[in-house]
């Protein structure tokens, strides 16, 4: 079993028509003005393969939220292939609560134990620290 | 009294679907994936797809299939119809059995973009979770 990507985005849709997923607004980072926050609405998008000569039908693999790294949330959520040999998962979470800036990590782990994760920073734009890293670095003048 | 009955032909509907645009898609498609892509997003194939149920797009189709017709314009329905078919349900093995047992020999494309339609069946478990909400003092 392998999990050709995981990714964090606002949100995603599955076309009705052709079956393929758009997503939308992928989180590599989380800008905020001031914590606490409720974060409205995180989509995390996961694609598993099964090997060719794997057995594989329905069975149920681990979604967990962590924030600060401490977690949040855990759910079973279950993974259909039905004769096919890919799967996904479109889960929504609305309402994460992130009490300071720090990593936000969505994995997923299957009964295998596969494992794969996202991550992406929630950043107090407000805060000194954040104003420092997001303000690049005076380059020096150049003479012609 | 008016004595000439002036109906309109539809032109969308269970006996109209070929529309302009299919009709097109159709006469100068020069590859199954083109076709595919230019019918899906196409009003007639999104008519069939919200107004027919899967297993009477099946039987339609089949029943259409029995006798090909030549002329390629007369074909856009049926092609219409297979891509319709794209909306089912990655899960649903039934409708997918019937769609593999279909004879689409007289459709140029249809093999095709069976293959291809079957190929985008991934299934998708969707679904929504509501954390808690905690104070934010």
């Amino acid at each position: 079993m392998k999990i050709k990507f995981a990714l964090c985005a606002q949100t995603a849709s599955v076309d009705r028509a052709s079956n393929r997923v758009s997503v939308f607004n992928v989180y590599d980072h989380f800008p905020v003005s001031s914590v606490p926050i409720n974060i409205p609405s995180i989509t995390f998008v996961a694609a598993i393969e099964s090997a060719e000569d794997e057995d594989t039908t329905n069975f149920r693999g681990i979604v967990d939220v962590e924030v600060n790294k401490s977690k949040v949330f855990e759910i079973e959520v279950p993974i259909t292939f039905a004769d096919h040999r890919l799967a996904r998962v479109v889960l929504t979470f609305q309402g994460i609560p992130v009490l300071k800036p720090g990593p936000v990590t969505f994995r997923l782990s299957l009964p295998d134990k596969t494992c794969a994760e996202a991550t992406f920073q929630v950043i107090n734009v407000a805060s000194k620290e954040s104003i420092q890293l997001s303000t690049p670095a005076p380059t020096p003048a150049t003479q012609s | 009294m008016d004595t000439v009955c002036n109906q309109t032909v539809p032109t969308i509907g269970p006996h109209g679907i070929a529309t302009a645009s299919a009709k097109e898609a159709v006469l100068v498609a020069n590859s199954a994936s083109f076709l595919l892509d230019r019918l899906r997003k196409d009003i007639s194939v999104r008519y069939v797809i919200e107004n027919m149920r899967l297993s009477d797009i099946v039987r339609t189709l089949k029943s259409g299939l029995d006798s090909v017709p030549n002329d390629p314009a007369a074909l856009v329905s049926l092609y219409v119809y297979l891509v319709a078919l794209s909306a089912t349900d990655p899960s649903d093995r039934e409708t997918w059995k019937q769609i593999e047992m279909l004879d689409l020999s007289g459709l140029e494309w249809g093999n095709v973009i069976r293959k291809l339609i079957a190929a985008d069946a991934v299934p998708t478990t969707t679904l929504e979770f509501t954390l808690p909400s905690t104070s934010q003092s």
